[in-house]
């Protein structure tokens, strides 16, 4: 009898140790980010400078009145680019 | 030439050009498209036009062979009605340059028009309110920005993950560090960004100097974003691309940093984009 019940005892136990131990592993903190280094840091922001763009060397005006007054004072054409949404938001 | 015999200008005319401006388009007899250049005087009289394609040296050519300066040309001023309806940052507001890149992932192209495509720069304007800039410059880092940043206006704006995503911003400020991830995920799985944010803003005497913030990470869409999104618009394929998006200070005075911020647009007002 005794040795029925120390049995089932450790069979019981067992089957606990089987069931908490994929638990366990779940519990299991992820690996923390390593998240983004200086030189990647320094890298990306140099190259995705705006003023790297060929684009941004030309002096875009915003204004077709600014464009107006000042193609009058210089006595030059307004070279204008239209579009529909976002010009100079790289789209 | 484009800067020595132009003055260049570019004009969005989908965004409400007010009446003067409207009236010009009518003067230099611009045809209405989604993207065209043209040549015109300060009076108003158009010289050439091109539509969906950019000019040649000689279509330049000829538009200034066309040219003849005009004796004190009619510009009407802006009148107070459209002088209201400009969109312009309130008084102390930064701004920042926002700019946004694929860095890879494609498969080589042989159009190099298609490569150019790919790897295009995005731009776009951030405006930081006088009182959030006064809170960096005290070692704090609004939630507003935060939100505008990241959230609720620019970054979804530009990889468009408005589509119900859930949004995870954890950021840190410390000692002028900024440190963190901004996560955002669609639950069908379909659109999202898991980006690493590492950025350095200073201060002196209560002044904001530097400000520079990068976010890199895997970006994915099942569609092509239609918003102007740049390289981004070529990598809506369900797979994951490695997407980096700088912040950085501008000079307000730049013609560049003139440009307002795109969401406003979709904001429809200054008040609402800035809340």
């Amino acid at each position: 009898m005794f040795m029925t019940k120390l049995k089932l005892a450790t069979a019981a136990l067992s089957a606990l140790c089987v069931i908490t131990s994929p638990l366990r592993a779940q519990e299991k903190p992820p690996a923390p980010r390593a998240g983004l280094s200086l030189a990647e840091f320094e890298k990306l922001h140099k190259d995705l400078q705006i003023k790297s763009q060929p684009w941004a060397a030309i002096p875009w005006l915003a204004s077709i009145t600014e464009a107006r007054q000042l193609a009058a004072k210089e006595k030059k054409p307004i070279l204008l680019f239209t579009g529909n949404g976002s010009l100079i938001c790289g789209g | 030439m484009l800067t020595t015999r132009f003055i260049p200008c570019t004009l969005d005319t989908g965004w409400g050009m007010v009446p003067e401006e409207k009236q010009f388009f009518l003067d230099i007899k611009a045809r209405p498209s989604t993207a065209a250049w043209h040549v015109c005087t300060a009076g108003g009289k158009g010289l050439s036009e091109t539509i969906g394609a950019r000019p040649s040296g000689s279509q330049l050519e000829a538009a200034l062979g066309k040219f003849e300066p005009e004796d004190d040309p009619k510009i009407p001023a802006l009148s107070a009605k459209s002088q209201s309806l400009l969109i312009k940052p309130p008084p102390g507001t930064l701004v920042l340059y926002m700019t946004w890149s694929v860095l890879g992932g494609h498969e080589k192209s042989k159009s190099e028009h298609l490569e150019m495509m790919r790897r295009s720069l995005g731009a776009d304007r951030v405006w930081v309110r006088k009182d959030e800039a006064e809170a960096l410059a005290k070692g704090v880092f609004p939630e507003s920005l935060k939100q505008r940043m990241f959230t609720k206006s620019h970054l979804p704006f530009v990889v468009a993950v408005n589509k119900g995503a859930a949004n995870q911003v954890e950021l840190t400020f410390r000692q002028g560090r900024l440190a963190g991830v901004v996560q955002a995920a669609t639950k069908d799985g379909n659109y999202g960004h898991d980006m690493d944010v590492l950025g350095f803003i200073e201060a002196k005497e209560g002044k904001i100097t530097r400000f520079d913030v990068v976010a890199k990470g895997p970006w994915w869409s099942a569609t092509n974003p239609s918003n102007y999104a740049a390289g981004l618009n070529y990598a809506g394929d369900g797979r994951k691309y490695p997407v980096a998006v700088t912040f950085t200070l501008a000079d307000p005075n730049d013609l560049l940093a003139k440009a307002s911020p795109a969401p406003i647009h979709v904001a429809a007002e200054v008040s609402a984009y800035l809340r």
